[in-house]
């Protein structure tokens, strides 16, 4: 155990300036849109950023990187919004250095959490990391906590995003899955809604409003499917004011194997 | 016996000086080969993205053991490349990347490629990382989503590279798009 967390404390000092990781046990977790028989999707344990990845360090990132400053970065991986909120390549004067960085693309969050060691979160592991409430691996359970994210959800965000780890971490340990900005997953583009090719009437359900609900697990979490409609909207390039990211690693890599 | 993932190791790392390479070109912004990822061959030979630069090229993302809509996506693919006018043919080529990696070797596709008598001239099947999969498909903007039984849903789209690797236009990969995309490949 001392070795391990000897390994565990070099691997953080080594990404100094990173997010520290909490592990999140895994889990099984029903995807939205399957029914109640439906198979459940087991997750891995893995680690997740505990909180989202600040400007302050997209820019040690970007200084490390100079082909993801925002005049460099190719068309093909940012929109022209790329990092729209900063004044210039290297400085961001009139916002908060521990906010989380946003106008950042796939591409770009894809290649900070690379540089780190690390990977974007898949859906699932977000989804249940995001399912936990301050108190419980499960949250849904508890009564008040999906409305608590809902009324997140119908408030526009401020021009200029609080700092993170402003709200109480969750049971992992994790802050801001919800209440700060969106973030993206590593395959967001798994949401298949329309123009794939192989038959599924589960998928076909999904093109019609209620008969999606009507086949959905928990009708009443319309977070999840707000977050479900979100990300089928995205393109990897997309850089949008309220969209950021956070990393996460395997169990393996987090532990130096 | 994983040669040729030995092979995408030591082409990766030598890929970064070839990335660098590419990437110096007068490589346009909006060209997919930015992306400067490494791949084997149906013939296990290694290649980097923006070596299809030079063509205009045709690309689907497909499984060699899919039993659906890959069949037709190829077939479509096929027609289109019968099609189009001698003239035409060489400057045109056609390209088959593998979702299932994994699965899909090199020797897997090279027996698929014989198997529907895709002209080696003209056919390139790659085979790579996830990761870069992924990426690829992200630049594409195609959805796909693995189930545990290595299926892949995917989008059933052709899209069409420019000679510099900007996409010209994305197709539904049906039979009856054929002749309209041999004419969107030579009116561009």
């Amino acid at each position: 155990m001392k070795i391990l967390s000897l390994i565990i404390a070099t691997v953080s000092l080594a990404l100094a300036g990173a997010s520290e990781q909490v592990l999140i046990e895994g889990g099984e977790y029903r995807p939205l849109y399957m029914s109640e028989d439906s198979p459940m999707q087991t997750v891995s344990s893995f680690y997740l950023d505990q909180y989202p990845v600040t400007n302050q360090q997209y820019l040690e990132f970007v200084e490390q990187n100079p082909q993801w400053r925002k005049t460099a970065a190719p068309s093909i991986f940012v929109e022209q919004d790329y990092l729209k909120h900063w004044d210039s390549d290297e400085s961001f004067e009139a916002i908060a250095a521990e906010s989380p960085v946003t106008y950042v693309s796939w591409f770009a969050a894809d290649a900070y959490c690379q540089s780190q060691g690390k990977r974007l979160p898949k859906v699932a592991e977000w989804e249940l990391a995001a399912l936990a409430s301050e108190t419980q691996a499960n949250g849904s359970l508890e009564s008040g906590y999906k409305q608590q994210i809902l009324t997140w959800y119908s408030k526009p965000s401020p021009k200029t995003l609080p700092s993170v780890g402003g709200s109480p971490a969750n049971y992992w340990g994790v802050h801001d899955l919800h209440g700060l900005v969106w973030e993206w997953t590593e395959d967001f583009n798994s949401t298949l809604v329309t123009g794939e090719s192989r038959e599924d009437s589960t998928i076909d359900t999904k093109l019609f409003c209620a008969g999606g609900a009507s086949g959905a697990v928990d009708p009443g979490d319309y977070a999840a499917f707000m977050r479900y409609g979100f990300r089928s909207s995205l393109e990897a390039k997309f850089t949008l004011s309220n969209l950021g990211f956070r990393c996460a690693s395997d169990m393996k890599s987090a532990n130096g194997d | 016996m994983k040669q040729w993932l030995t092979n995408i190791l030591i082409s990766s790392v030598l890929g970064l000086a070839a990335h660098s390479v590419v990437i110096a070109g007068d490589m346009p912004g909006d060209s997919i080969y930015q992306l400067g990822s490494q791949w084997t061959t149906q013939d296990e030979e290694s290649l980097n993205i923006g070596q299809l630069k030079g063509k205009k090229q045709v690309v689907s993302l497909i499984y060699t053991h899919c039993m659906h809509t890959c069949p037709t996506i190829v077939a479509t693919m096929q027609e289109v490349q019968k099609s189009l006018p001698k003239n035409e043919q060489e400057r045109v080529g056609f390209v088959l990347i593998s979702l299932t990696p994994d699965s899909d070797t090199p020797e897997v596709l090279k027996s698929f490629a014989k198997r529907r008598k895709l002209d080696p001239k003209s056919w390139t099947l790659l085979t790579g990382s996830e990761q870069d999969v992924r990426s690829l498909a992200m630049a594409l903007n195609i959805k796909y989503k693995k189930s545990d039984d290595n299926e892949v849903a995917h989008s059933n789209l052709m899209t069409v590279l420019d000679e510099n690797g900007r996409v010209l236009f994305q197709e539904i990969g049906d039979i009856d798009k054929a002749q309209e995309t041999v004419q969107r490949i030579i009116s561009r």
